[in-house]
């Protein structure tokens, strides 16, 4: 494998958080949430600000994810407290962490230069692309095993059962609108996860580089989506993975536009048309089928 | 058990369409009695359902469960008391959710929603145990999506999710109006035999003047959000078809 791909891969494995965030919105509380642009931004800035100041890795990555959650619960308090409909609060919250984002960092830009990473502090395979693809994959495994965890909890049955029918759940004694905003702390805090690991990947964090990211996590949560209906699964665990598939589908499709010599300007529409092309499989393959 | 006092809802007030669903209704339920309602539509029934519930509020008056005033519960804090069968089947359970994620959400009604997987084997088996009383061969689609059953299945199930920790309350708002008649017979029957052995306290809405006649020991009836009949045990006994139609006019 090119190191091209390579690098596409531990791409899409720093952006499996963000994709379980939304899948946890998105799928699970049936909530289309926009704060993920500014939270993921969040997450980059807070640990670039923190990994200039030689603040400990292990102590960067709870402090990224806990403002990530603080920025999800903003937004599940204004929707529920507030009766403010979801897309609108999560808009304005991604408003204002720009400027919030702007103050942390206090200009528009961290480079991360010369910086123990997460992905260069340890050496296992004397590679360091190799090193940076375990840790990737080391992370994500984790996270799999404990958001499968969660799912199948008590807890986890009642997120679930919320986005399905909060008629039901009201009557069975869960308090709907506190398990929205705990469901969009936790997305957002895994969003945040997913800056914390671009940052140190890409090795800068930017003010501009959340805009449109929802897409790229939406897309790859559809592409799981669409597998998941062509395949049947309905196990929590194998959906979670289907979910990582889709994130390394989704960015592989991007290398493979870059790799052709595809202006990478126009990186932004080849996401938009390649989501567009997956959300209208479903009623492309029914008129297919019609005929 | 349940004591109403003076319960009033008043709906679109001041308007031109204004409607006076409940008017100042004094109610006494005691601990294992069938209460089965009836009137016609806009009588008042769902609205009193719906305010024993907690999902609608009532303009003034009070609801008392167990001593204890239940007006200014949030609907999610009267759940240690009260379970809902919905008049449609598609309410009362979580489609997506399996049939054993679905009692296992309604085992904890009043417990708390932890971090801890309590869907272990000894669940399963309890599970089994009960579904299998209904006889629907249910018991071994626990594992299957509670969207894939009829709805006379998934008002079966939320029967007895309704039940499963022993609640005190169970409210039954039309459950039979979207099911056959087999089904609907199923429902009642399955709920009257829960109130003889469990000693639930039902109250159950129905425009079946037969259902009426032939199930609970307590007979309410609404009009214009007044209760203008409240037959008790003897006198339900005594009752016939068409003297019900009569009170109907």
């Amino acid at each position: 494998m090119s190191s091209f791909l390579l690098s596409a891969f531990q791409l899409a494995l720093c952006l499996a958080p963000m994709a379980m965030g939304i899948f946890i919105t998105m799928k699970v509380f049936n909530i289309p949430d926009i704060t993920t642009d500014g939270s993921y931004t969040l997450g980059a800035t807070v640990t670039a600000v923190l990994l200039s100041q030689q603040m400990p890795i292990w102590m960067i990555l709870p402090i990224s994810m806990a403002v990530g959650a603080i920025a999800g619960t903003c937004t599940g308090w204004i929707h529920t407290k507030l009766k403010i409909d979801a897309l609108l609060s999560g808009i304005l919250v991604m408003t204002a962490l720009y400027s919030v984002n702007l103050m942390i960092m206090g200009r528009s830009n961290i480079p991360l230069v010369d910086i123990k990473t997460i992905f260069n502090f340890l050496s296992l395979s004397g590679e360091e692309t190799i090193d940076a693809l375990i840790i990737a994959f080391l992370i994500v495994t984790i996270l799999v095993f404990l958001i499968v965890y969660i799912l199948r909890t008590d807890f986890g049955i009642s997120m679930r059962a919320t986005g399905n029918n909060p008629v039901m759940t009201r009557a069975l004694g869960i308090n709907n609108d506190r398990i929205k905003i705990i469901g969009l702390s936790i997305s957002n805090a895994l969003t945040a996860m997913s800056g914390f690991l671009v940052a140190q990947y890409q090795g800068f964090s930017d003010i501009n580089m959340g805009i449109g990211i929802v897409i790229t996590g939406l897309g790859s949560v559809l592409i799981a989506d669409t597998l998941k209906n062509a395949l049947g699964v309905r196990k929590m665990g194998q959906q979670i993975l289907l979910l990582i598939v889709g994130c390394v589908v989704f960015q592989m499709v991007l290398a493979f536009a870059l790799s052709i010599g595809i202006d990478p300007g126009l990186l932004k529409l080849i996401t938009a048309v390649f989501v567009l092309a997956i959300v209208s499989i479903p009623e492309i393959s029914k008129r297919i089928f019609k005929k | 058990m349940i004591s109403i006092q003076q319960l009033t809802k008043v709906y679109n007030k001041g308007k031109e369409n204004e409607v006076m669903a409940m008017n100042a209704l004094d109610l006494d339920i005691e601990a294992g009695e069938f209460v089965v309602i009836v009137g016609s539509n806009g009588s008042g029934k769902s609205t009193l359902m719906n305010m024993i519930l907690g999902a609608d509020r009532p303009d003034s008056g009070k609801i008392m469960v167990e001593g204890e005033d239940i007006s200014g519960l949030a609907q999610h804090r009267r759940s240690k008391w009260i379970s809902m069968v919905f008049q449609n089947p598609s309410n009362g359970t979580a489609s997506e959710l399996s049939i054993l994620e679905n009692f296992r959400l309604a085992s904890l009604r009043s417990g708390s929603k932890n971090l801890k997987i309590g869907m272990n084997a000894e669940f399963r088996e309890k599970v089994f145990g009960l579904i299998s009383s209904l006889g629907m061969g249910l018991e071994n689609k626990l594992d299957q999506p509670m969207g894939s059953l009829s709805g006379g299945q998934r008002q079966a199930l939320t029967l007895l999710m309704g039940v499963i920790d022993d609640t005190k309350i169970l409210l039954m708002d039309e459950p039979t109006a979207a099911l056959d008649p087999r089904s609907s017979e199923v429902i009642i029957k399955l709920a009257e035999k829960i109130n003889a052995e469990k000693g639930t306290t039902i109250l159950l809405v129905t425009h079946s003047m037969k259902d009426a006649l032939q199930y609970g020991n307590r007979l309410l009836m609404f009009q214009s959000g007044k209760l203008i009949k409240d037959i008790k045990e003897k006198e339900k006994i005594a009752l016939s078809l068409p003297m019900l139609y009569d009170w109907f006019g």
